[in-house]
């Protein structure tokens, strides 16, 4: 079975396969998004209009349940940014996407009519069914219905009510290995777009399907088996089991980067509260459903998700993470656990990025619509969104609109997308990732704090950004979690080898393939932003981070403009 | 001289008390961040720990001053 394309068009309510196009063979993921939307789509096109796509195209690696290796990449124009976007995330959809032989789904079309609907993709084909009875509901109850109705072993991305109401903070929810519908391809309101094709849901239902032969299966247990022993001989992969994401507050506050009241402050004075060590200590004192290692997908060996209980030990939200610590914690200055994971669940009930409603929240404050560390009125604010009252129309558009709306000047976006939980101006080589990343501000293209370096001193962050953004970019091609990267690290070759097994690929070394990969990506993301309207302006931090200094490090962000616009001279 | 350190995660100690994350250790004048490391028995490899100080992250062979208030963590490389 060799994989294919499957496009669904929803104007025809139609589903139809067609061989993969030689120049796209070699690319999925990441990568295969801007050659999609460069091939198909006007790139000045309406990212809420009839000419934007939807793709849902798992990396190279996925199918095979290697451990961290199944992320399903989602992208499109992105509404918000205007840009190209790809937003990945875990769970089961890339997996089962992949034993149907799917290579990449594209959604096209303008719907023929105002109805609801849930395109269901089996064995059997796809086809959409009428889906009216789950307009409006949130994402727990929707996919709950969605499981009774399709059965318990199919994959699910759906929308919420954000989605529904085309906000440019929607995301799009995918169920983890235990049905939990809260691995969200946040980012760039994708949730948006699939709001606009009237898709409530993708309902993937596997069974018949397979993992696609492998070229070489011997080769491809040999290196699974060289990957996995790299993987848990590594210190961090131990760290990631035991504390999740959680424990890189504490780092960040260290180097003064943690966003705390609104990108005001880089260090918290209450981060003990609901740091990683507090999470930890919090779920382990709570008996029930609480749980410091889980895995998103199955057979993932990292485990850095984790489950959140109440103090009664009932399930709140899985997982808890750093950026949402960060964004809606001592962002919005709420230094309660119990808090924070409430407002967390909400979110993804809404189907919202929470780093795009946390910042946008932050900005709220500042236009007074509430008080920083008040939990309530957060949650009072998220029932507007739901309701899709005028300001809760407006907070779901994210930090950008919030701003423009309500005349705050400090608003932490780049292209019109919320700043992630490092403050650029004291991890400066993250904040030219931020400036100059093709999908706006996003850490996950290419995070630099771990990096050996002064991250205060602006001199060599604009390459250390290149090396970042040229590495993350060809992980997300892969499919492979950035976690991942702990085992290949130190076994670049299994990534050839893996490759090599799987497709009969010969691509030189696996330092080579990273770099051949990311570089790739970049230059077709690029390639479709220019086309898109984007110019070196774009590449910026807001000004404001270049002229107000954030304590306790009074760092402003001052890498020089031309170091920003040589990150791509290579 | 006397140094404070905080330490985090994996390199918090056990104690009957939970798990104890401040410690204030006393150290010869001149003494570096590799002799705190080893009269910790933290092991010093860069994948092991990083030491944070004044918003700075500093080597093994960093001369710690009296007073210095030092974070320890695992080098996690982010969420
Ligand atoms: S390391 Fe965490 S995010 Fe990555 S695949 Fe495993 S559970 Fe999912």
């Amino acid at each position: 079975m060799s994989l294919k394309i499957w496009r669904a068009n929803v104007s025809h309510r139609t589903v139809v396969t067609e061989p993969v196009p030689q120049s796209w063979e070699r690319l999925a993921g990441r990568a295969l998004i801007p050659r999609i939307l460069l091939d198909e789509i006007p790139p000045t096109c309406d990212p809420l209009g009839p000419f934007n796509k939807l793709v849902f195209t798992p990396g190279l690696l996925v199918g095979h349940m290697l451990s961290s290796c199944d992320r399903i990449s989602v992208g499109g124009k992105s509404p918000l940014t205007g840009g190209v976007k790809e937003s990945n995330a875990g769970g089961t959809t890339g997996l089962k996407l992949v034993h149907l032989g799917i290579k990449a789904l594209i959604i096209e079309g303008e719907p023929a009519d105002e109805g609801w609907y849930v395109l269901h993709l089996s064995t059997a084909g796809g086809r959409f069914d009428p889906a009216d009875d789950l307009a409006g509901l949130g994402v727990h109850e929707a996919a709950a219905r969605l499981l009774e109705r399709y059965g318990k072993d199919v994959a699910i991305a759906l929308i919420g009510p954000a989605g529904e109401m085309r906000m440019t903070s929607a995301g799009i929810q995918n169920l983890d290995k235990d049905r939990v519908p809260s691995r969200i391809a946040a980012r760039g309101g994708l949730g948006a777009v699939m709001g606009t094709k009237r898709l409530k849901a993708v309902v993937v239902d596997a069974s018949g399907g397979s993992a696609p032969p492998l070229a070489d299966p011997q080769l491809y247990q040999e290196a699974k088996k060289r990957y996995l022993k790299a993987l848990l001989s590594h210190p961090q992969t131990k760290v990631y089991t035991d504390y999740g994401t959680s424990a890189v507050a504490v780092m960040c506050n260290g180097f003064g980067a943690l966003p705390v009241r609104n990108f005001s402050l880089g260090q918290y004075d209450a981060l003990d509260k609901i740091n990683g060590d507090a999470l930890r200590d919090t779920i382990l004192a709570r008996d029930g459903e609480g749980d410091t290692s889980h895995a998103c997908m199955p057979g993932c060996i990292i485990r850095s998700s984790n489950c959140f209980p109440s103090p009664e030990g009932k399930a709140v939200v899985s997982p808890l993470e750093y950026e949402t610590i960060g964004l809606v914690g001592s962002n919005l200055d709420i230094d309660s656990l119990d808090d924070i994971a409430m407002l967390n669940r909400e979110m993804n009930d809404l189907g919202v990025d929470t780093i795009e409603m946390g910042a946008a929240l932050g900005v709220a404050v500042e236009a007074g619509l509430m008080e920083f560390g008040d939990a309530q009125r957060a949650m009072e604010l998220l029932q507007e969104v739901r309701q899709g009252t005028p300001l809760g129309r407006i907070l779901g558009q994210g930090a950008a609109t919030v701003g423009r709306v309500f005349g705050v000047r400090r608003v932490p976006v780049v292209k019109g997308q919320a700043i992630s939980a490092y403050d650029p101006r004291a991890i400066k080589g993250t904040g030219v990732t931020y400036a100059t990343s093709p999908q706006g501000a996003d850490h996950t293209a290419g995070l630099t704090i771990r990096a050996n370096v002064d991250h205060l001193d602006p001199k060599g962050q604009a390459e250390l950004s290149r090396g970042a953004q040229i590495k993350m970019a060809a992980y997300d091609t892969l499919g492979a979690c950035v976690f991942s990267s702990f085992g290949f690290a130190l076994d670049l070759d299994a990534i050839r080898d893996l490759l090599k097994a799987q497709y009969g690929w010969d691509l030189g070394t696996g330092e080579d393939i990273l770099d051949q990969l990311g570089r790739e990506t970049l230059k077709l993301e690029r390639a479709f932003n220019q086309a898109a309207g984007f110019t070196a302006a774009d590449d910026r931090l807001p000004e404001w981070m270049t002229v107000e200094p954030l304590p306790p490090t009074n760092a402003v962000f001052d890498v020089p403009e031309e170091d920003l616009d040589g990150v791509f001279n290579w | 001289m006397v140094v404070h350190v905080r330490l985090y995660a994996t390199l918090r100690r056990p104690s009957p008390d939970g798990p104890q994350n401040r410690l204030s250790v006393d150290l010869p004048d001149g003494a570096t961040v590799s002799d705190l490391l080893a009269r910790l028995g933290i092991e010093q490899s860069a994948d092991h720990v990083m030491a944070i100080l004044n918003h700075r992250r500093v080597g093994p062979d960093h001369r710690l001053q009296p007073e210095d208030e030092l974070h320890l963590l695992p080098p996690i490389s982010g969420g």
